[in-house]
């Protein structure tokens, strides 16, 4: 295991270019899903990639959309409303989920 | 009910960085939609990984490869992505052939210094981290002929 976190350091020193999500970890959220077998080196880099583009974009996207501009703050409201008007966010509310991941997070903050 | 999400996290520090890098100088970012961003960035893995496999899976594949991950892309409607994403896979490409040379030629200065059985160990090891449940034959061939 430390061996795959060295060699995670020297390729975020080597290729600055590449990501600094754990590919490791992504992985580890990809063999969650059913029905997959095994997964190609380079399929696992770009869904590392996507998911780093997806996280600017949900973030750039939330504040322009929402009224964050005002109080120079991303607010959890600007994402929730994103997420019910933008098309591509439409994942995020849950609708065709087993899980409803907003609910999730709004019981979560009140819990532990 | 599937995995939760807060099992599948990714770490708090580099999503947080990802964040601020993305928006503009100066501005917060609260914690609770800090949290739901980490969640959703979960939420999209599990999407694209499923989409991805519904490809591989139509074209009789088992392995999930680059190109069912950007059919994935185009699927779920981020064809903005399409393009940097395949400048990143080149660059990480480049990386990737640099770095299997520099490994090879650890390997084969360990190889001086152990004996063949424990050689294959070290080379086991390596090659897990490279290659998830596949193996290639290339790889093998070029190590049997150094074994001298």
């Amino acid at each position: 295991m430390s061996e795959k976190n060295m060699e995670e350091k020297v390729e975020h020193a080597t290729n600055s270019k590449n990501v600094s999500l754990p590919m490791s970890r992504v992985r580890l959220i990809m063999k969650s899903s059913p029905d997959v077998s095994c997964i190609n080196q380079d399929a696992l880099f770009l869904t590392t990639k996507a998911t780093e583009l997806f996280v600017q974009h949900l973030a750039l996207s939330s504040y322009k959309n929402g009224s964050g501009k005002e109080t120079n703050t991303l607010s959890y409201s600007d994402l929730a409303n994103a997420a019910e008007e933008k098309e591509t966010f439409q994942f995020l509310t849950g609708e065709s989920w087993p899980f409803v991941i907003i609910h999730t997070i709004q019981t979560k903050s009140t819990g532990v | 009910m599937a995995e939760k999400p807060e099992d599948l996290n990714l770490p708090n520090a580099v999503i947080t960085r990802i964040i601020k890098e993305a928006l503009p100088d100066g501005v917060n970012v609260s914690k609770e939609a800090r949290r739901a961003i980490s969640q959703a960035a979960s939420v999209f893995v599990l999407y694209a990984t499923s989409c991805a496999n519904n490809f591989a899976m139509k074209a009789k594949r088992k392995t999930l490869n680059a190109g069912d991950v950007m059919s994935a892309m185009e699927e779920m409607e981020f064809e903005r992505f399409l393009q940097p994403l395949r400048e990143a896979l080149e660059a990480y490409k480049k990386g990737q052939k640099g770095k299997k040379e520099a490994s090879e030629q650890k390997r084969k200065d360990k190889e001086k210094k152990n004996s063949p059985g424990e050689n294959d160990k070290s080379r086991d090891e390596e090659e897990d981290e490279h290659m998830d449940d596949e193996q290639e034959g290339e790889n093998e061939g070029e190590e049997e002929d150094v074994e001298n």
